[in-house]
């Protein structure tokens, strides 16, 4: 069985321009962008570009990628929330009814065959409640709970310290909670 | 719902990831451009503060080289610099006694 290269032998093949490589680490690493993608942003089509800008950059700024800073899928989720930022604040401020539209488009969200994305009936409702988190609180959510980064990551993903993180998780679970049981449906 | 309970239902969705349309990645390989040579360039410089001062100091440092490559000094400066090295002699001499030479 042929050895898999590595990530970080991958990115210093990409840092010489090679695309093959960079195609390899494309087809490993994207669904995991995707869904953290989708997390962040609810819409498929806003997660596709989110995706497209972060693949992106990372093969035109490949030279700043530093093995000895952090690993590869690190790098990449630290693009990819730099970049939602970025958008975010650029949008005109959207007044959004915490619960009303997009609670409803998570509820509804669907792959690209149509199937959702999951199929519990509390995961999905857990999902909804999640988007109506405030991004930094959903942002390190996300990251623990469904990628599977550990707080050290997160807060390198997110530009922040240690306690910054655990203190956002913190919150971010008590307001899921909270939320979730003011639900008539689960009471 | 208590805590363990949340953490558990969190942990059972990482089992249950969205995964990407399949068109996504060839559409982002599709679209790949060629990066310039001055964005390598960029790159190379700005991946750590050393580059750029090494790259800054490069005109002084071959500034420096070339002068103490071309040698010896200009005949008329050699000449002072002789003059002027005899005359300190002179008044070095003028403050000793001449037993004490």
């Amino acid at each position: 069985m042929a050895i898999q290269p590595s990530d970080e032998d991958l990115m210093s093949s990409v840092q010489n321009g090679d695309q093959d490589a960079f195609g390899i680490l494309v087809h490993r690493h994207i669904d995991s962008l995707y869904n953290y993608a989708l997390r962040l942003c609810h819409i498929p089509a806003n997660a596709e570009d989110l995706v497209q800008d972060t693949w992106l950059a990372c093969w035109q700024h490949a030279g700043r990628f530093r093995p000895q800073k952090a690993k590869v899928t690190t790098w990449l989720h630290s693009i990819l929330y730099n970049k939602f930022v970025d958008t975010t604040r650029k949008r005109r401020p959207m007044a959004v009814d915490p619960l009303g539209d997009v609670l409803d488009d998570a509820l509804s969200e669907t792959g690209s065959e149509g199937e959702p994305y999951v199929s519990g009936e509390n995961e999905q409702k857990l999902l909804a409640l999640i988007s109506t988190l405030p991004l930094n609180q959903r942002s390190a959510l996300v990251l623990t709970h469904l990628q599977g980064f550990s707080n050290q990551e997160v807060a390198k993903i997110m530009g922040l310290g240690l306690r910054a993180v655990e203190s956002l998780l913190a919150r971010a679970r008590r307001t899921l909670k909270s939320n979730y049981e003011q639900d008539p449906a689960n009471s | 719902m208590n805590d363990k309970e949340l953490i558990d239902r969190l942990n059972r969705l990482q089992s249950n990831p969205a995964k990407a349309p399949a068109y996504l990645a060839h559409r982002i390989l599709a679209n790949l451009d060629e990066r310039t040579t001055v964005d390598r360039m960029y790159d190379w410089l700005t991946a750590a503060v050393w580059r750029g001062l090494a790259v800054a100091a490069l005109p002084a440092m071959l500034g420096f080289v070339l002068g103490l490559s071309s040698g010896e000094l200009p005949k008329v400066d050699a000449q002072l610099w002789q003059e002027t090295e005899t005359l300190l002699f002179t008044q070095d001499l003028e403050s000793y006694t001449y037993d004490e030479i």
